[in-house]
């Protein structure tokens, strides 16, 4: 019974932090068809900008607002100088994100150093059994899933998610039909950014606060938005789904690193004899 | 009865829950220039695709020259034999013409080749940049990738988009001149001029499914084929 | 001889003269370097085959810089002692990085695997390399008598040498950097034969559209394959001169930053021109050296700026662009 619970935390805390890491890159790869290379550095600076308002004193979730804020005005500025003179480059976007999370990693070394104090985990731990678990990441797990929620209703009830999702389509119809595409583009990149942010906030209470914090995430990242194919918004929770339990059982058996190799052999498999990803396996049966 | 050269048994494609191609049985005789005619949605660039091996069918059989394609990949059953353009003019636009029909011969020197260059009306042309051309070059050049190493069959999809009426002419001098040399063609098409100017044989596919088939003459005067066009299903 | 290479490319020749005449005036210590700066042109020019003429975008190239270099060490550390390991390594390692390449490539592109997703399964790969090697730390990860040693790197192979007629050769010298510069000569001219051959023609028509070309009978996934194999074999020389020059390597050498750092000479070079990632690698490996003595994180800085500028402004390459620019303005002045 005991055992049953930690399997069954170990996954959704693998599920949740895999969606977390991903929504804000799946956002900008199905909208905008774009690969951030520097996802990883917009979780970055969520987590950094995190730690600095709340070492000014501010309470925690709003240091943690101040850390996605400046996430999404860090995305702004991206987004109007480089990355809207790459769209429909995929390869180009590859290189030139490139060179931003280069820039950005570097640049956050030379300013914070190689490590800053990071911040202490609000609330306590409780026991079951002979595990303890961290009551703050059972609240992560409920916020990640509290941000699918709201980014359905978003994507798929609101008036701003319906032009986004006209525009994803036939980005040439929906400019014709009055629509400010560059403008549905810049919306959406700051979310993206925005959410990547968040996920940098939500989890610097957990880590070390370092300028490479962002690698950590970027590979479940990528990992999760090819596994779930072409429609992320489709195929994300069960691509998450399926790596968390792929990659918490392999790390049962042996051990964290052998955990991501794991993973990264399931996405290799996944492209060779899942092209589409888990979204193009649900369409197909719909 | 003349000999066959390709044979299309019973081919159903289907894609979800829709079938594109139904059961369609094709027989096309060497030396014919066979038009493929149908409204939109009849299903006439699956079954392109399905000959040359681009998609794969859910049964059916491809037979060329008495032999079986199934099995065999796109680049496996040209070399059977078979030349094919593409609907969308898809010449090398960063190569030379001269470089675009290197790789379609197969050879370097293309001396040989010049009267053939010639006829397509793009040996002034030879030297420039495939994307320099204008639309109807384009789409020449294209055909000419296709019948410069002297297959047997040619697959041809709507050779004539967006050419002017002058220009149909011309292709249609030009496929009529191949053919003379011994060229079957198989052709996608939507255009009836060229169809009149130089069709053997004409099948007509409706709603996925062998509709009719017959002469040029006997498929122009058809009154269902007609209603299928305007849309009486 | 009229069509030779050589005479064709006369910037090239030029060049190459007066890279054979610099030791001639210069000190060793500045020779030296420039050999380490030629070493990786190699992995540079791999990808400007694979990217610039191919199309495709492989992260792979640091995996098979590393791959070289661990299987160069582990067998001259085996065979420390048999006459002529200095050149039977090399060759073995070689073979071994092709033979892999051709797996890879087999694999991708036999399997369908095309464009971006290329480089996420080929980053994927020289990630999980990375990974495993770095916790091989401990003592029973060895092959034969060779200790992998985890992230801390191999060491202690016999470096590069052969016996020609008693006459010995050491990398670490004037001699060593004759033998980097005949190299990249041999590697530039062979380059330059397959663009210009039959080969070549199908694999930048392939580029521009690869059904069109299956359509015209080829088998175009085959000449992915090679041509992944091949540029395989290219990063791993990097590899095994960069493991020869030190002594040692390191997992580091497959991590992120490495996996990018061809990208960054190709993209800021010119990565159609193989000529222009050759000297282009050069300088940016010098500079990059320079700016590092106030710290790595300013080279790597540097890097991001260049990706970013020649993806933004020079998509046909910085370097290329000088080049061209120099070219015209030499015409300009001798009068054409």
């Amino acid at each position: 019974m005991v055992l049953l619970f930690n399997i069954i935390f170990q996954v959704t805390d693998a599920i949740s932090f895999l969606l977390l890491s991903a929504v804000g890159l799946a956002v900008i790869f199905g909208m905008m068809k774009i690969i951030n290379l520097a996802h990883g550095e917009f979780i970055t600076v969520g987590a950094y900008g995190t730690v600095v308002t709340a070492k000014m004193g501010l309470p925690l979730p709003i240091a943690m607002a101040c850390g996605v804020l400046v996430t999404i005005i860090f995305g702004f500025i991206l987004e109007r100088l480089i990355i809207r003179h790459i769209y429909g480059r995929p390869l180009d976007s590859v290189v030139a994100t490139w060179g931003i999370s280069l820039i950005v990693s570097q640049s956050f070394l030379i300013i914070f150093g190689p490590s800053t104090e990071g911040l202490k985990s609000p609330f306590g731990s409780f026991q079951v059994g002979d595990y303890s678990f961290s009551e703050y990441r059972i609240l992560i797990i409920f916020i990640s899933f509290f941000i699918l929620v709201l980014l359905y209703f978003l994507f798929m009830k609101s008036k701003f998610g319906t032009l986004a999702r006209a525009t994803i389509e036939k980005p040439i119809t929906s400019s014709a039909l009055g629509v400010d595409v560059q403008k549905v583009y810049t919306i959406t990149f700051c979310i993206g950014a925005g959410l990547a942010g968040l996920t940098g906030a939500l989890y610097i209470p957990t880590m070390t606060a370092v300028p490479s914090l962002g690698q950590a995430f970027i590979v479940s990242a990528f990992v999760t938005v090819v596994t779930a194919g072409a429609s992320p918004f489709v195929g994300l929770v069960p691509a998450a789904a399926f790596l968390g339990s792929f990659q918490t059982g392999i790390t049962f058996f042996f051990h964290a690193t052998i955990g991501l190799i794991g993973l990264l052999f399931a996405v290799i498999m996944i492209i060779r004899f899942l092209p589409s990803g888990f979204s193009g396996l649900i369409k197909r049966r719909s | 009865m003349s000999e066959s050269i390709l044979n299309i048994n019973k081919i159903k494609k289907t894609f979800g829950g829709f079938t594109a191609v139904k059961d369609v049985d094709l027989k096309v005789s060497k030396g014919e220039i066979r038009f493929i005619i149908g409204p939109n949605g009849a299903g006439k660039s699956t079954l392109f695709k399905l000959i040359i091996g681009y998609l794969k069918p859910d049964y059916g059989d491809v037979i060329f020259k008495d032999e079986y394609l199934n099995k065999l990949e796109l680049h496996q059953r040209i070399k059977k034999g078979i030349g094919l353009k593409f609907q969308a003019p898809s010449i090398f636009n960063e190569m030379t013409v001269l470089q675009n029909l290197e790789i379609a011969a197969n050879e370097t020197n293309l001396e040989k080749y010049n009267d053939f260059i010639k006829l397509f009306g793009i040996f002034e042309e030879k030297n420039s940049l495939g994307g320099d051309l204008s639309h109807g070059k384009k789409q020449w050049l294209d055909i000419a990738l296709a019948s410069i190493s002297n297959p047997d069959l040619v697959l041809l999809d709507e050779p004539t988009a967006g050419l002017s009426f002058e220009e149909t002419k011309k292709t249609g001098e030009i496929i009529k001149y191949l053919n003379k040399q011994g060229t079957t063609f198989l052709i996608v098409e939507h255009d009836m001029e060229i169809l009149k100017q130089i069709a053997t044989a004409v099948s007509v596919l409706h709603l996925g499914a062998l509709f009719v088939e017959g002469t040029p003459e006997s498929v122009l005067k058809n009154k269902d084929v007609a209603k299928i066009y305007l849309g009486a299903s | 001889m009229k069509n030779s290479y050589f005479v064709k490319n006369k910037l090239q020749t030029i060049t190459f003269i007066i890279l054979a005449l610099i030791p001639v005036f210069v000190d060793s210590y500045f020779v030296n370097n420039i050999s380490f700066f030629m070493i990786w042109t190699f992995i540079a020019l791999s990808l400007s085959l694979i990217w610039g003429k191919g199309g495709i975008l492989s992260f792979g190239q640091a995996a098979f810089f590393g791959l070289a270099g661990y299987s160069f060490g582990i067998i001259g550390i085996n065979f420390a002692d048999v006459y002529g390991v200095g050149i039977w390594s090399v060759i073995i390692a070689l073979i071994i990085t092709g033979l892999f390449g051709l797996i890879v490539g087999y694999f991708l592109f036999y399997g369908g695997i095309y464009d971006v997703f290329v480089g996420i399964v080929t980053l994927s790969m020289t990630l999980v390399f990375e990974t495993f090697m770095s916790q091989t730390a401990g003592p029973e990860w060895t092959v034969g008598i060779a200790r992998l040693n985890g992230f801390n790197g191999m060491q202690g192979m016999p470096s590069i040498g052969i016996s020609l007629f008693g006459y010995n050769f050491e990398a670490l010298d004037n001699k060593g950097y004759y033998v980097i510069l005949i190299l990249a000569i041999l590697v530039l001219y062979f380059l330059d034969k397959l663009a210009n051959s039959k080969f070549g023609l199908i694999l930048s028509a392939s580029k521009e559209d690869r059904l069109r070309v299956q359509s015209l009978g080829y088998n175009v996934k085959r000449v992915h394959m090679l041509t992944f194999a091949i540029s395989a074999v290219l990063a791993g020389m990097s590899g095994i001169l960069y493991t020869n020059w030190g002594g040692f390597i390191t997992p580091e050498s497959m991590g992120l930053v490495s996996a990018a750092l061809p990208v960054v000479y190709c993209a800021a070079s010119g990565k159609n021109n193989f000529f222009a990632v050759f000297l282009g690698t050069i300088l940016l490996v010098w500079i990059s050296q320079e700016l590092a003595i106030n710290g790595r994180q300013f080279a790597l800085i540097f890097m991001g700026l260049l990706l970013v500028v020649a993806t933004r402004y020079f998509p046909d390459g910085m370097f290329l662009f000088f080049i061209n620019f120099t070219k015209k303005m030499a015409g300009k002045i001798i009068g054409k």
